[in-house]
């Protein structure tokens, strides 16, 4: 099998050839794969260029196709992060070249610079005050959240509507064409239909919006890891999230559900009746058909004989955690709605 | 065969092995995370291979009842299509790939009948409450479930 950007042995020298013919004579030092990413395979890339000088980068490519565990476009998210350099109340790291021939390792790669920190899931986990961390947290999601669709090169829906028919839809689409029966997401799909709540304007999606791909950096903190980013509704970030640190806590919503909320809606501009425990509960629901899609079709794979690994046999643990999220966010939901209703 | 120790015993003493023996003193991250995860999947393979044949055949029943009252009740073809392909294509094997077999098709009418029952007034909630028993299933099957390597 071929190891592609996994072969540390082999890719400091393709690394060091591909630099000389696109950007300048450089020594890699050292080339160690990174944790903390389930999906790409990353790599910390310290450089010695010609001129003398030091830098480290991050070589993000794909796993080789048989240890994929989720599936994303590279092209597209050079291409958005190219974008995002000129979106200035969105740090995160700069994405410096873009190797897209797959002939060299394996895989298009995309380099980015390294920025020195922990990720705000590491800074929590060793005691961060959480109420302290509700206002640049909801900060941040406002930010990714009002950016409009023109300002990054991201296909844009027509509509909102059409936009909900399309991600209702997908999950649909899972269902129909997975091997097994997948009666838990022709539930969910069928729920979602029928409990659409109320519209709110297109906006930016980072699609994997959690603690762990915030880098907590001397300067401030950066938002990593855009490879999900879609036009959508905003609120698919804040449902997602809290299906995520609901799984992997601390979760800023239990801590204070109400105070995140009412920071979101000032910082976003959004009412009261488009963000409420009953909305973030839809969205924490709706939001996940892009991780789930991948989920489903590596483990399909896996079935199939056509994908293997630790990493696709785990999508099976991650699919009972999700089904077990929307359970609990399904019944909330109804029961709130229950309760509005009298 | 050997029947003892049985497999789910067998599994869940690797599942010991890596969790105990090697992760503690490995120190390369990513194989770390792997073997975090190997651990995880062994303690699952162990209580599936313990009790997955009969869970899934119990589902089974459950799944056609419901989804032959969805077919009476609502007189849903999509349903009854499902449930037809059930009664053509199920097997009385107890070998696991027949199991699987018919869990899915019993699972693709609970789907399609799931889909037709909506807000029904009593075909919704008796849907809803198979799901939350096959939640229920899935909770077994991850004891001690973390996150591996994401901090």
């Amino acid at each position: 099998m071929e190891q592609g950007m996994l072969d540390t042995a082999a890719m400091p020298a393709k690394l060091e050839q591909w630099l000389a013919a696109h950007v300048a004579p450089a020594t890699v030092q050292s080339y160690s794969i990174m944790t903390g990413g389930f999906s790409r395979v990353m790599a910390k890339v310290d450089l010695r260029w010609a001129s003398g000088e030091n830098e480290t980068l991050v070589l993000r490519g794909d796993p080789p196709p048989e240890l994929a565990t989720l599936d994303s476009d590279r092209d597209a998210e050079w291409a958005l992060l190219s974008a995002l350099a000129g979106v200035d109340e969105i740090p995160t790291p700069e994405a410096k070249w873009y190797i897209d021939d797959e002939s060299l390792f394996g895989t298009k790669a995309i380099l980015i610079d390294f920025v020195e920190g922990g990720s705000l899931q590491a800074a929590m986990d060793a005691g961060l005050d959480l109420g302290n961390t509700i206002d640049p947290f909801t900060s941040m999601l406002a930010a990714v959240g009002s950016v409009e669709p023109h300002r990054v090169p991201l296909p844009a829906p027509n509509s909102w509507d059409a936009h909900m028919d399309d991600l209702i839809g997908r999950w649909k689409a899972v269902a129909d064409r997975n091997g097994e029966s997948l009666p838990f997401v022709r539930y969910i799909a069928s729920w979602l239909d029928r409990r659409r709540p109320e519209p709110v304007p297109l906006r930016l999606v980072h699609g994997d919006f959690q603690q762990g791909n915030i880098v907590d950096t001397p300067t401030g903190w950066q938002v990593v890891d855009w490879e999900f980013a879609r036009i959508g509704d905003p609120r698919e970030d804040l449902g997602y999230y809290a299906a995520y640190a609901a799984a992997v806590p601390p979760n800023l919503l239990d801590h204070d559900m109400d105070g995140f909320l009412n920071a979101y809606r000032a910082k976003t501009g959004l009412t009261e009746a488009q963000v409420n425990p009953v909305t973030l509960g839809y969205f924490t629901v709706l939001s996940t058909i892009g991780t789930l899609d991948s989920l489903y079709s590596g483990l399909d794979a896996m079935a199939r004989g056509e994908r293997h690994g630790i990493g696709v046999a785990y999508n099976s643990q991650l699919i009972a955690v999700g089904n077990d999220q929307f359970v609990d966010a399904i019944d909330g939901l109804e029961a709130a709605l229950a309760a509005a209703e009298g | 065969m050997q029947a003892q120790p049985t497999t789910d015993q067998i599994l869940n003493d690797l599942a010991r092995e890596v969790r105990e023996e090697l992760i503690p003193v490995i120190e390369d991250p990513a194989l770390k995370v792997n073997l975090e995860m190997m651990e995880q999947l062994l303690t699952a393979a162990a209580v599936r291979s313990a009790h997955e044949i009969a869970w899934m055949a119990a589902e089974v029943d459950a799944m056609l009842a419901y989804a032959n009252d969805v077919a009476d009740t609502l007189n849903d073809a999509a349903t009854s299509e499902a449930l037809a392909a059930f009664a053509a294509d199920s097997s009385d094997s107890l070998h696991l790939q027949d199991q699987v077999q018919n869990y899915s098709l019993a699972g693709e009418a609970f789907g399609r009948a799931l889909e037709a029952a909506g807000d029904h007034d009593r075909l919704g909630p008796a849907g809803a409450q198979l799901i939350r028993q096959r939640r229920d299933t899935e909770r077994e099957i991850r004891p001690g479930f973390y996150f591996p390597g994401r901090s």
